[in-house]
């Protein structure tokens, strides 16, 4: 008897449909699966024997076969465990056979036929509503990640006993209830991507910062207008406790970024039962011992790394002089193209990679450069120190600011009262209304993004503005680059200070934010 | 050089050569008898009588070899010293008269100088500046300003070709035209710090370097006071232009003041760890380097040597120091600098630098309301116009 049941495999971003044959015939008893599968794969077959057994099905002596089709594509993981159950017991007619052609199964089995998670639910489910099919099985605990793609049924098992007894009856609901019933599930639509939701599903706020204002100035400024910026200061200034608090100035998540991002995170396994769709940008901070492959992405079955993790959020590389050199430079492409290719034995992959680049420093190893009554160190030693960070990644740094030791004061929280996030977030957005106007025809989001001749015609400034910048290129000896980081930074101070026309105090202040050597590691 | 001369040399420079001999015991039987060959050939028993000791083993077996066969042993000599001056690197010994005569008045001068390029010049007035090698932004000014002026003058700036004050000052020295001389704490042929490479090759041109290790020693940090002696030993005066507390610099003005030197040191503020050292040097009596003219006068009083005066080169200085300040006061005065801002930042700003926060504090104490942008904005137009530098968030008035 031959059955075929749907399955899902993931490659890169995307995933394909797996159809899983199954043939159960007469002749020398014996279990085989073919097709390019990897060894997790082969061992489903004790898993689905001892499944069967134990949920008081005996596997008939017969000549079982399996091929996954199409079968000139490596398959890996486990989630082609229930399909395989599946295709058996209807092979063996146990279960009825015509749901099948209409339903996508995945799932990890153990061996007492509990069905256990599995990764990349939601890029299998979205597949399958463009394939036609109208509904998914998928372990109970990836249901509802799947629930959030709108347009096809998922439904979740918690073991396999409910699973048959479902499809036998001809209800696929395990509690019995049909389509549209009482279970609430929650679809994409559901979730409130208004910005309180969003900033009460995290507890850091800006408001928590005393202190420290030119740091949370420039990082307004980056969130702004989407500059990579870089924080040079001594140990305990708040570089980090900033840094993790960018992603809630951040514009919030539109539904279409959100399911983006969650799909990289449905393919890593990272979403759960309470978590199924990332709300948040997020805020990836890997260690300085990261490694190139972790960083990009990789692996014999190729998964997307840190910077995709950080896609459409921020990516924030603390003590940066102290990453291995291999590992900042991976960032080039990517901060360029704003997508990662990764090229494995396997095949090539193209990974989304849209980040926001934070680099945190120390002026020097002991940190307390220029401050010559505490800092020791030799040129020569602050030199060296600064030399690990290439010229290339810090060419893409359009902002830089030293964070100082925080005082006494500031830590008692004496002073001005620190602007919350919120309120940080409502000149932002007003920023950010005002580039969507001005990019609308010409494909760009934001002044970030501006090349050299876009600058000329997006910048404009009033006379004396202009008077400073040229008497600065002469006197600071700006490069070219310089010039046009300037420039694309002073439009969003502008933008933020709702001003079309750029001043000659937007000028001034980006002069100030400047990489300089001095401050540059 | 009379052949007899050069003899003698290369026979010292091989005694030199000898390890466990010093140079004490080498200045005493030199100083005893005629001829340094007599250091070889002469009784075993006299020597002793001199040293009042044993001969170390390495003379004992080298008197042997030249008793048995003074040709070769001669030979050797000859050739290893010939090697040497190929290489460009001179040797003087202790009884030879262009030995510094500074350095014989010391209370352990070394037997024998190597150097490069040549000695300092014995009839001109000497200045050796040291200092901190982290110095901060004043140190540097202040090492430029003296070590240039001094040069100017056409005193002998001498260091020891470190990183931080000791190069500065050289490298300012010989930018104005001077004579510089580097004392290194390792052999003449290598160059530390690396960094001062070009240093190091100007000053062989325009000086020299000078040191009483043997050529192919690494430097060691157990050779560095031993360096700063001849450092204090060769000059006049002893510069010290930024110190902390307890450093090197300390040690070298103790072995000067031993050496009966004149020290000076340029007087910081109270508040700096930097300054630490100068301030209690001066506390303690040494002069006041405010100026170099100061140095100057002394040197005058120490030395009987002629200091030659350039008049414009004062009148000058002072003209300008005091047109600036006239101008600041005058706008000050017609407020016509622009903003108040302007102008309590002209007044805040000191030449050391501060931290924009603390600069945003003093300013809210005169009840001044500004944000940090706003203060950015006027730093960064004083910095275009050069009235200020930043160093980071750190800002500080231009000298």
């Amino acid at each position: 008897m031959y059955r075929m049941v749907l399955s899902s495999a993931i490659v890169g971003m995307g995933s394909f449909l797996v159809r899983v044959e199954v043939d159960v015939s007469s002749g020398l008893p014996g279990f085989d699966i073919v097709g390019m599968v990897s060894g997790e794969v082969k061992e489903a077959k004790e898993r689905v024997r001892v499944a069967l057994k134990n949920i008081g099905i005996m596997m008939p002596p017969k000549k079982i076969t399996v091929n996954l089709s199409p079968a000139n594509v490596r398959k890996t993981g486990t989630a082609f465990d229930l399909p395989l159950i599946i295709g058996i017991l209807a092979a063996l007619e146990i279960i009825p056979a015509d749901i099948l052609e209409e339903t996508l199964f995945m799932g990890e089995i153990g061996l007492d036929g509990e069905i256990k998670f599995v990764r990349g639910v939601m890029p299998s489910a979205l597949m399958a509503r463009k394939m036609g099919i109208k509904r998914c099985v998928v372990p109970k605990v990836n249901e509802a990640e799947g629930s959030v793609i709108d347009g096809i049924e998922v439904v979740g098992f918690s073991h396999l006993t409910e699973i048959i007894e479902c499809l036998n009856t001809g209800v696929i609901r395990p509690d019995g209830s049909t389509e549209n019933a009482d279970v609430k599930r929650k679809s994409g639509m559901d979730y409130d991507f208004s910005e309180d939701g969003l900033l009460n599903s995290s507890g850091e706020d800006f408001k928590d910062v005393y202190g420290q204002e030119g740091v949370k100035r420039v990082a307004k400024i980056a969130a702004a207008g989407f500059h990579h910026f870089m924080m040079v200061g001594p140990p305990g200034a708040g570089k980090s406790m900033i840094a993790k608090r960018m992603p809630s100035i951040l514009p919030p998540l539109t539904m279409e970024e959100s399911l983006e991002i969650s799909q990289i995170y449905s393919i890593k396994g990272l979403l759960s039962e309470e978590k199924p769709l990332i709300l948040q940008r997020p805020f990836c901070s890997p260690h300085h011992t990261v490694t190139k492959q972790a960083m990009t992405g990789g692996g014999y079955n190729v998964l997307p790394g840190i910077i995709s993790m950080a896609h459409r959020g921020v990516l924030f590389l603390d003590e940066a002089p102290h990453f291995s050199g291999e590992v900042i430079e991976v960032l080039r492409q990517p901060l360029e193209d704003k997508k990662v290719e990764v090229s494995r034995i396997s095949g090539s992959f193209s990974f989304p990679a849209d980040f926001m680049l934070i680099l945190a420093c120390n002026p020097c190893p002991c940190g307390y450069y220029p401050d010559r009554n505490k800092c020791r160190c030799s040129e020569y030693e602050i030199k060296r120190y600064r030399a690990k960070l290439s010229g290339p990644i810090l060419d893409r740094i359009d902002l830089s600011i030293s964070a100082s030791k925080i005082s006494i004061n500031e830590l008692k929280g004496i002073g001005k009262k620190p602007e919350s996030s919120s309120e940080m977030r409502e000149k932002i957005m007003i920023a950010r209304q005002m580039q969507k106007e001005r990019f609308k025809d010409c494909g760009r989001n934001f002044n970030s993004e501006l090349d050299s001749s876009e600058i000329l015609d997006f910048c404009r400034m009033e006379p004396s503005a202009q008077r400073l910048l040229e008497n600065a290129f002469e006197k600071l000896s700006l490069s070219a680059r310089g010039y046009h980081k300037i420039l694309k930074v002073a439009r969003t101070i502008a933008d933020l200070e709702e001003s079309e026309l750029i001043r000659e105090a937007h000028i001034a202040e980006s002069i100030g934010y400047r990489v300089t050597d001095a401050q540059m590691p | 050089m009379k052949e007899e001369n050069l003899k003698e040399r290369i026979i010292a420079n091989g005694l030199y050569a000898l390890p466990g001999v010093g140079s004490k015991r080498l200045i005493q039987l030199s100083e005893a008898l005629e001829s340094r060959e007599a250091i070889l050939s002469s009784d075993e028993e006299m020597l002793r009588e001199i040293l009042k000791k044993q001969l170390p083993k390495s003379l004992v077996k080298l008197r042997a070899d030249y008793r048995d066969n003074p040709e070769t042993v001669y030979k050797r000599m000859e050739q290893f010293y010939s090697e040497r001056e190929n290489e460009g690197i001179h040797f003087v010994y202790y009884s030879e008269e262009h030995y510094p005569n500074r350095l014989k008045r010391i209370t352990d001068p070394p037997f024998g100088i190597f150097y490069k390029g040549k000695l300092p010049d014995q009839n001109k007035p000497i200045v050796s500046i040291i200092g901190a090698r982290e110095c901060s932004e004043y140190g540097k000014k202040c090492a430029e300003l003296f070590g240039k002026t001094l040069a100017e003058y056409d005193v002998t700036i001498i260091s020891g070709m470190a990183r931080g004050v000791d190069g500065i000052s050289q490298n300012a020295a010989l930018e104005a035209g001077g004579e510089s001389f580097g004392i290194l704490g390792s052999g003449v042929d290598i160059c530390y710090p690396t960094a001062n490479r070009s240093l190091y090759e100007r000053l062989i041109e325009c000086g020299g370097v000078l040191s009483e290790f043997q050529p192919g020693t690494p430097a060691k940090t157990q050779n560095f006071p031993a360096r700063n002696r001849i450092i204090s030993g060769l000059c006049d005066i002893l510069l010290v232009v930024e110190a902390r507390k307890k450093s090197g610099t300390y040690i070298t003005v103790c072995q000067a003041l031993e050496q009966g030197r004149e020290i000076f040191a340029v007087p910081g503020r109270i508040t700096d760890g930097l300054s630490d050292g100068c301030n209690r040097l001066i506390a303690e009596g040494a002069g006041i380097a405010a100026d170099p003219m100061v140095l100057l006068d002394a040197l005058c009083g120490v030395t009987d040597l002629f200091i030659p005066v350039r008049a414009e080169v004062k009148s000058g200085d002072e003209n300008t120091g005091v047109n600036e300040a006239d101008k600041y006061e005058a706008k000050f005065a017609a407020g016509s600098t622009g903003t108040v801002l302007r102008a309590a930042l002209l007044r805040i700003l000191e030449e050391t630098p501060m931290k924009m926060e603390d600069i945003l504090e003093l300013l809210n104490k005169i009840g001044l309301d500004v944000s940090y942008s706003e203060l950015l904005c006027e730093l960064i137009s004083l910095c275009i116009e050069g009235k200020a530098e930043g160093i980071g968030n750190y800002y500080r008035k231009t000298i």
